[in-house]
Order: structure tokens, then C-alpha cells, then sequence
């Protein structure tokens, strides 16, 4: 459903995306390891165009995105972001955040985007909190929020950048569970972050990225137990403790 | 309603790549084009039919430039003046308004310094909320009543002197301020803890870190004094603007004598004015004042060696956590200086809004200083 | 912790009250000591009467010319701030090179220069000295349209790039990000400096009566010279000038407080204020 095809991007001189394929079917959840500075963030960040890569194509349902024809905003109606650093918009309520897309770029109208936002809410738990705002929230719980805000707009697929490596570590876990509802829920997801434990339990294939390249792709038995590569093994025995 | 993928209509294929493709360059040239075409724009408007006198500029922009002389050498006694007043200004309302009220130990010392503390907070506010003509009016009344059949000249070079020392000395307080109210407190527990005496903190970690701060609003300071000093002209100073005025009604070429006077401020102040920028970009505190945040994701893209720099390249670093890591001035460079504060009254909320107001910086008496 | 609206009401008359007693004594103790240097008595009747209506109206005039300059300054200074702040060069560039050629020369040229120019770019128009005033009054809105410039794009920058990009990623297009993401908080963060800034162009209208418009410092200086050489009171000299003072401490504080309120009403539950 989601496919990259040769992504090269460069900032400056740098070299951070060295010819990235990827190919995400229906319902994968994809999680991608790697040291920071790997490209991760910036490999999701050409999937939905927030940066156009500078070489290689994105195919998402068979739309090549990376066509100068195709609107951006209709890319990321179709894509949803999670972030690092949650990213909610501290003027507005938990419910306005949620719906602040529905209501300007699908131009539904109140009463209805308040109950889509209302239903999302509660699905990530935090039905209560509808009228609090970001500042006056736990990080656990703001992540949520970003989370509900990320489906509002029915993506077909939800990308999350490092989104507990921001978190004190008790509010790791309902962001967690949250993601992991929503993989069960079928939703295709790509993942990068450092939670092996999720990627454990939830992902159906893992990708281990290092200096702007794939080293190794496989299954989450597959790169954990036993990876291939040396820097893989490497990593995985740094992070793991 | 299916929103569509394609963009509406508009150039498309080949001619819009090639645009996309060289951006840049069609920027920067669109950019200078427009640039010029302002000035000229500007220029005609201000000139008329008739064209620019080059040789009055030639016979006159003597005068005119040599002039700043007196208006550089005035502001710069005025503004060195200025640090004396600015750091006591700045160092008595930092220490009483971090000091607690003393429990065992006799309250006069504590009263005193809140006092004094106070009272420079006055003269702070009288400053700002006062025009430096009617200070340096009210200066120049004083003078010239007291030294009444003195009259003229020097009394304008003295009373300009005086009220602009009393100006910016106020203004230099709030920067020295602001300055050292910004190491964090902890780092000066840390020091006491350590042993270190007053004086030695003041030397080894709060000045190190302070002057970086204070250096680029105090350049800003000078730049505003050397344009109040302009002022100079409505009591007799005979500076640059004093001519551009005398040039102006003798001859009525304007424009000629505006570009002089024009030429020769930006001749001083251009310079320093960039001066700022370096030293803001040179002298920045990761983690202390503003955080680009479009450095900080182009420093998470580069692979680093040193795992706390690295660590450091993330953004937003892990929750709250104060480093209270004592940082001498040799150490500056590797100790990753004080993290964001988390206020516990306030929540979890890393939000940036949540820490120091953004330090803004401009020129000249509109300074607004962290307060 | 809510107080009944009339306490607090209460709580903030009773400091107000003790900040203008300490000020007055404040103000008694300048004076006693001035007093000795230069004996005078700002409460003498007659000296009262005879400028108050001299500085009555230069206040009126003062704020009239506010009520021109701090509008089209905002204007100037948030378009050419926005221009700033541009991806597309031809924009960005004019307005850096505007704001750094206005920032780099005083205020008071600017000034004398705009009225000096207007004759010639608008001939014929009204009196010579009237499209002068005119001119000079744009000069310190293009001047304080610089420095609001400066604010905005500040403003616009501090804004965490996040919020833009969280906004864009959502689907919205890159204007309407700006304008229900960016502008909003944008707004909020701005008020002190802007605060300060007006405050700054309440009191460069002293610089119109240079050129000759009657406003407070103007009709303060011809009061001072009507005390000398139709009265002969010197001291009168001192007390004009003090009092001019205060006034226009009272009016860039009036200002300082509306934006604190103005501020108060934007406030973000569980976001501190921004000015400390």
C-alpha cells in the first residue's frame, strides 16, 4: 500500500537518505530501529511529504506522490503523523486539536466534527479531557491526544516518530497500549522507535536502519534473535541492556 | 466530499520541475532584483526631476562624516560611564531578588539591599517611562541655570553626556539584569556547596555565563546611545545631524544632505549591527536562551561521536531533568549547561512557552531584555 | 483559589494605593533635595494655572498623533515582518533591507528629513509646515514599523516549528497552518515587546515638536520659556519639566497595563504568563 522506491535525500553535503526501499502492505506494522541520525525521522518525513525527497519516488495506493501534481495537504489526509515532541496546538483544547483538521480542511461543520473528535477521544481514553488544554496535561496523555488527532481525517496509514522517547517513563505505557489497540485494529503503521518490547509483540517486520541505508529487514524474531549483520547485533546488544 | 489529488490547474510536468529544480537561484536573483528596485523606487520619489548633485556630496560629505566624531566620542564616555552604573544597577536587583528573607541572622543587611534594590527599580522605570528629550532637557536646564552666563557650547557637550549616562545606565542595568539572572540558580548552589566564596562564583561560573549573554544586547545599547545622541542637536551639539539640519537650510538640496547623513550613521551602526549577529550565533549556550529549532533537526540528522552531544542533538531532551553540572569557564565547551526548568506547579508541560520569556533583540532605547 | 471578585478588587486598590504613596514619597524626596539645590514649590497656585492648560492640550495632541502612529505602524510592521520571515526571496529581502536602513540611523533624522522632504513630493498640498507634520508622523510610523517588524518576525519565528509541522502534517495548507496554528500563538507570545514597544512611541512623539507640532514636550519647552522671560521664575523650569515627566510616566504605564490586561484575556490555562 505504501511503497518507496530509491529515496535519496540530502541536507547540504549530507548524505542522510542513501537509497531507502520500502514496501508496506495493508494492515503491516513496521518498526524501524537504528542510532540516531540513521535518517528515520527524516525517511517518514518523505513518506508524507512534510519533506520532498530529493531523489526516488513514494507510491501510496498506487499515487505516486513525489509528483509535483499531487497537493500535498490530500498526501497527509491520507497519512497521519505522530510526533517526538506531540506537536498539539497549546491554544486549543484536547477536542479542538482533534478537529481542527476536520472542520478547515474537510470543512465539516461543528457539530459533526465534535463528535467524530469526541468518538476518537475516547477511543485513546481521554474522553474526559475534551476541554483541557495540552499545557495543563501529562505527556502520556498529550501523546494520546496527537494520536486521536493523527486519525481524525480516516488516514489509511499512521507514521510515528519516536513517539515515548519524549515520555517520563510511567506514561510510556499507555501510549503504548494505545498504539497497540490500533495496530490490532488493523490500522498499517510505521513505526520508528526504540521500544523493543513493543516492536516485539505488535510489529510484523522490523527494519534496521544505519547512516542513511537498510541494513537489515526481517521479521522481529528474525532481527532480534538472530540479525545477520554485525552493526545490527551490535546495536541490539547496546540497546536491549 | 472526495477531495481530488492533483493539484489545481497550473503549470505542470516539465516547466514546474525545472523551477522546483533551480528555486534557489530564481530566488536569490528575484530577491537582489528586488532589492534594487525598492531603492530605486525610494530614491526617485525622494530626488524629483532633478538629478543628484555629486558634487555637492564631493565638496561636503567632509563635514558631514567628520562629525561623527563628536557623536561617537559623546556616546562612547556616556556609554562606558553607563557600564559602571548598568553592572551596579544589575548586580544589586539580581542578588536581592534572589536572596530570601534572613530567619537567624539580623534583617538590616537583607533591608538594605531591598531597598537599594527598589530604588533602582524606580530609577529603571523612570528612565524607560520618560522621552531622553525631556531628560536631556530637564539636564540641560540644570546646567545651564547653574552655570548661567556660561551659555552655549560646552555646556550641550556636557549636558548631552550626563543625561545619556543617566539613560543608558538604566538600560545597561536591565541587560547586566538579565544577564545574570539567567545562570541558573542551581549552578550557584552547586558552587556553594562546593565552597567556592562569593567572589569566586561571581569570577569562575556566573560571569563566564553572563557575559555571553550581555555582550550582544549591550552592542544593541551602544547603537541606541550613538542614535540618542542625535538628539544632541536640539541643545546646541554640533554633531552630524546638527549639520545634516544646517546643510539642509542653507542649500535645500535635501535629498544630497539626507543620503550624507544617512551614509554616515549606517557607516557606524551597519557594522556593529552585524557585530550582533555573529556574536549571538558565536557566544549562544546550547540549552541557554533560544533554541533554533531548525538547527537543532539539522543536528539530529548528523551522526555524532560524543554520546552527550548526541544526546543533546535530540529535541526536546528528556523531561525537566536540571543538570546542575558546575561549569567553570574551562569546562564551558564540554558540560552541558542547565536544562529546561520544570515548574511543578505548572504540570508536565515541556512546552517552550512554558521557560524564559524570548529574549528579542533590537537597537537603541526599545530594548526589551529578559525581564 | 478564587477569590471573591470584590477582594480582589480590594487586594489590587490596596497596593495600587501603597505603589502611589511610595511613589509620592519617592516624588517628596526628589524634590526636597532638588529643593535645596534649586529652591522651588511645584504647588504654587499660580504656577499651576498657567500651564495647565498649556500641557492639557499638549497631551491631547500627544495622543492624537499616537492614535495615528501606532496603527499604521502595526500594519507596516507585521506586513514587513511576515516579509520577512518569506521563503521567496523578493520579499524577504526588501523588508531586512528596510528594517536594517531604519534601525541604523536615529529617529530624529528620520524625522527632520520627512519634514524637510514633503514639501517637495507632495507640492502645493495645504501649508508647507502641515504636509511637514504629516510627513514626520509617517516617519515614526515607518520607524516603529521596523522595529514591529522585528517583533513579528521574532514573534513568528518563536512560534516552535512543530506546531507548523504537526498543522501541515494534519492536511492544512501552509496558509491556513499560519493563520488557526501559528498566528494565534504567535499573538500571545509578541505582547510584551509589543507592550514596549508602543511604550517607545508615546514617547518619540516628542520628537514631532522638534518640527514644530504642538504636543506635550513642544508646549513643556515654550512653557519653560514663558516661565523664564515673562515670569522670571526659574524654578517654574524645574517643575514643568518634572511634571511633564510624570506625565508621560503615566501614559507609556496606562499603556504597559491595558497590554497586561490584553494579555490576561488571551492567557492559556496552565501556560504561565510570558512576561514574568
Amino acid at each position: 500500500m505504501i511503497r518507496a522506491q530509491n529515496i535519496h535525500k540530502y541536507f547540504g553535503a549530507l548524505h542522510v537518505l542513501r537509497g531507502i526501499n520500502l514496501d508496506v502492505q495493508k494492515g503491516d506494522v513496521l518498526v524501524i530501529i537504528g542510532p540516531s541520525g540513521s535518517g528515520k525521522s527524516t525517511l517518514l518525513r518523505c513518506i508524507n511529504m512534510l519533506v520532498p525527497p530529493d531523489e526516488g519516488d513514494v507510491f501510496i495506493d498506487g499515487v505516486k506522490v513525489t509528483s509535483p501534481e499531487i497537493r500535498p495537504e490530500w498526501v497527509r489526509e491520507q497519512v497521519g503523523m505522530v510526533f517526538q515532541s506531540y506537536n498539539l496546538f497549546t491554544h486549543l483544547t484536547a477536542l479542538q486539536n482533534v478537529t481542527l483538521a476536520l472542520r478547515k480542511v474537510k470543512r465539516w461543520d461543528d457539530e459533526r466534527a465534535n463528535r467524530r473528535g469526541r468518538e476518537l477521544l475516547a477511543q485513546v481514553g481521554l474522553a474526559a479531557k475534551e476541554d483541557a488544554y495540552p499545557a495543563q496535561l501529562s505527556g502520556g496523555q498529550q501523546q494520546r491526544i496527537a494520536i486521536a488527532r493523527a486519525l481524525a481525517t480516516d488516514p489509511k496509514a499512521v507514521l510515528f516518530d519516536e513517539p515515548t522517547s519524549a515520555l517520563d517513563p510511567e506514561y510510556i505505557k499507555e501510549v503504548l497500549d494505545a498504539m497497540t489497540d490500533l495496530a490490532r485494529a488493523g490500522m498499517t503503521m510505521i513505526v520508528v522507535s526504540h521500544e523493543m518490547g513493543f516492536a516485539k509483540g505488535v510489529a510484523s517486520r522490523v527494519l534496521f536502519m544505519d547512516h542513511g541505508v537498510v541494513l537489515e529487514e526481517g521479521t522481529p524474531g528474525e532481527v532480534f534473535e538472530s540479525p545477520k549483520e554485525e552493526r545490527t547485533r551490535s546495536f541490539i546488544g547496546k540497546v536491549l541492556r | 466530499m472526495v477531495a481530488s489529488p492533483r493539484h489545481p490547474a497550473g503549470p505542470s510536468g516539465p516547466k514546474r520541475a525545472w523551477m522546483h529544480a533551480h528555486f534557489e537561484l530564481l530566488n536569490r536573483i528575484a530577491g537582489t532584483l528586488a532589492v534594487i528596485g525598492f531603492i530605486g523606487v525610494v530614491v526617485l520619489a525622494l530626488l524629483g526631476p532633478r538629478g543628484l548633485d555629486f558634487a555637492y556630496v564631493g565638496s561636503h560629505y567632509g563635514i558631514v562624516l567628520g562629525a561623527m566624531t563628536v557623536g561617537v566620542s559623546v556616546t562612547s564616555i556616556a556609554f562606558l560611564a553607563g557600564i559602571v552604573i548598568g553592572f551596579l544597577v544589575g548586580w544589586i536587583r539580581s542578588t536581592a531578588a534572589a536572596s530570601p528573607k534572613p530567619l537567624g541572622r539580623s534583617p538590616i543587611p537583607w533591608l538594605v539591599r531591598q531597598g537599594a534594590a527598589r530604588v533602582c527599580y524606580g530609577y529603571v522605570e523612570l528612565m524607560r517611562g520618560t522621552p531622553i528629550l525631556v531628560q536631556l532637557f530637564f539636564v540641560w536646564s540644570v546646567l545651564t541655570i547653574h552655570f548661567f552666563y556660561i551659555g552655549g557650547g560646552p555646556i550641550a557637550i556636557y549636558a548631552v553626556i550626563i543625561a545619556l549616562t543617566i539613560n543608558t545606565g538604566a538600560y545597561q542595568g536591565e541587560i547586566f539584569r538579565g544577564g545574570l539572572q539567567a545562570v541558573h540558580h542551581g549552578q550557584i548552589e552547586a558552587a556553594r556547596a562546593l565552597g567556592l566564596r562569593y567572589w569566586q562564583i561571581m569570577r569562575y561560573v556566573t560571569l563566564p555565563q553572563a557575559l555571553r549573554l550581555i555582550l550582544p544586547p549591550l552592542t544593541n545599547e551602544y547603537i541606541g546611545l550613538l542614535k540618542a545622541s542625535a538628539l544632541g542637536y536640539t541643545v546646541g551639539l554640533q554633531d552630524t545631524t546638527y549639520w545634516g539640519v544646517f546643510l539642509t537650510q542653507r542649500s535645500l538640496k535635501v535629498f544630497e544632505v539626507f543620503a550624507m547623513v544617512t551614509a554616515s550613521y549606517l557607516l557606524v551602526t551597519l557594522p556593529l549591527a552585524w557585530a550582533v549577529k555573529y556574536m549571538e550565533r558565536r557566544l549562544r549556550i546550547p540549552g541557554l536562551g533560544i533554541q533554533e529549532e531548525h538547527e537543532a533537526a539539522v543536528r539530529r540528522a548528523v551522526p555524532t561521536k560524543d554520546a552527550s552531544l548526541a544526546a543533546q542533538g535530540r529535541s526536546p531532551p528528556t523531561s525537566g531533568r536540571i543538570r546542575n553540572a558546575v561549569v567553570t569557564s574551562a569546562g564551558l565547551r564540554r558540560v552541558f549547561i542547565g536544562d529546561r526548568v520544570r515548574h511543578p506547579a505548572r504540570g508536565n508541560s515541556r512546552d517552550p512557552l512554558e521557560t524564559r520569556p524570548v529574549p528579542l533583540r533590537f537597537h537603541g532605547t526599545r530594548e526589551e531584555p529578559d525581564a | 483559589m478564587e477569590a471573591s471578585r470584590s477582594r480582589r478588587y480590594a487586594s489590587f486598590a490596596g497596593r495600587t494605593l501603597v505603589r502611589i504613596g511610595l511613589a509620592i514619597l519617592g516624588g517628596f524626596g526628589f524634590l526636597l533635595i532638588l529643593q535645596n539645590e534649586i529652591q522651588y514649590n511645584i504647588f504654587d497656585a499660580v504656577f499651576l494655572s498657567t500651564f495647565a492648560r498649556l500641557l492639557f492640550s499638549g497631551v491631547m495632541n500627544t495622543l492624537f498623533f499616537m492614535g495615528i502612529v501606532i496603527p499604521t505602524g502595526i500594519v507596516i510592521g507585521f506586513v514587513t515582518g511576515w516579509a520577512r520571515v518569506s521563503k521567496y526571496k523578493f520579499l524577504s529581502y526588501p523588508a531586512t533591507a528596510y528594517v536594517d536602513v531604519i534601525r541604523g540611523i536615529p529617529l530624529i533624522v528620520l524625522v527632520l528629513f520627512a519634514y524637510f522632504f514633503g514639501p517637495f513630493i507632495v507640492p502645493g498640498l495645504f501649508g508647507f509646515t502641515d504636509v511637514g507634520k504629516f510627513f514626520a508622523a509617517l516617519a515614526l510610523a515607518l520607524h516603529t514599523g521596523a522595529y514591529q517588524a522585528e517583533i513579528f518576525r521574532a514573534g513568528f519565528q518563536s512560534v516552535p516549528k512543530g506546531q507548523l509541522e504537526a498543522a501541515v502534517a494534519v492536511g492544512l495548507t501552509r496558509g491556513q497552518a499560519v493563520g488557526y496554528v501559528v498566528m494565534p500563538q504567535m499573538f500571545r507570545l509578541i505582547l510584551p515587546a509589543l507592550a514596549n514597544e508602543l511604550a517607545s512611541v508615546a514617547k518619540d512623539t516628542s520628537f514631532l515638536s522638534i518640527i514644530g507640532a504642538m504636543e506635550l514636550f513642544g508646549n513643556a519647552r515654550s512653557g519653560t520659556q514663558i516661565a523664564i522671560y515673562n515670569f522670571g521664575r526659574l524654578d517654574w523650569v524645574f517643575g514643568l519639566w518634572t511634571i511633564t515627566a510624570l506625565l508621560y510616566l503615566l501614559l507609556t504605564l496606562a499603556l504597559s497595563k491595558s497590554l497586561q490586561h490584553v494579555e490576561r484575556r488571551y492567557l492559556v490555562p496552565g501556560l504561565g504568563s510570558v512576561s514574568a
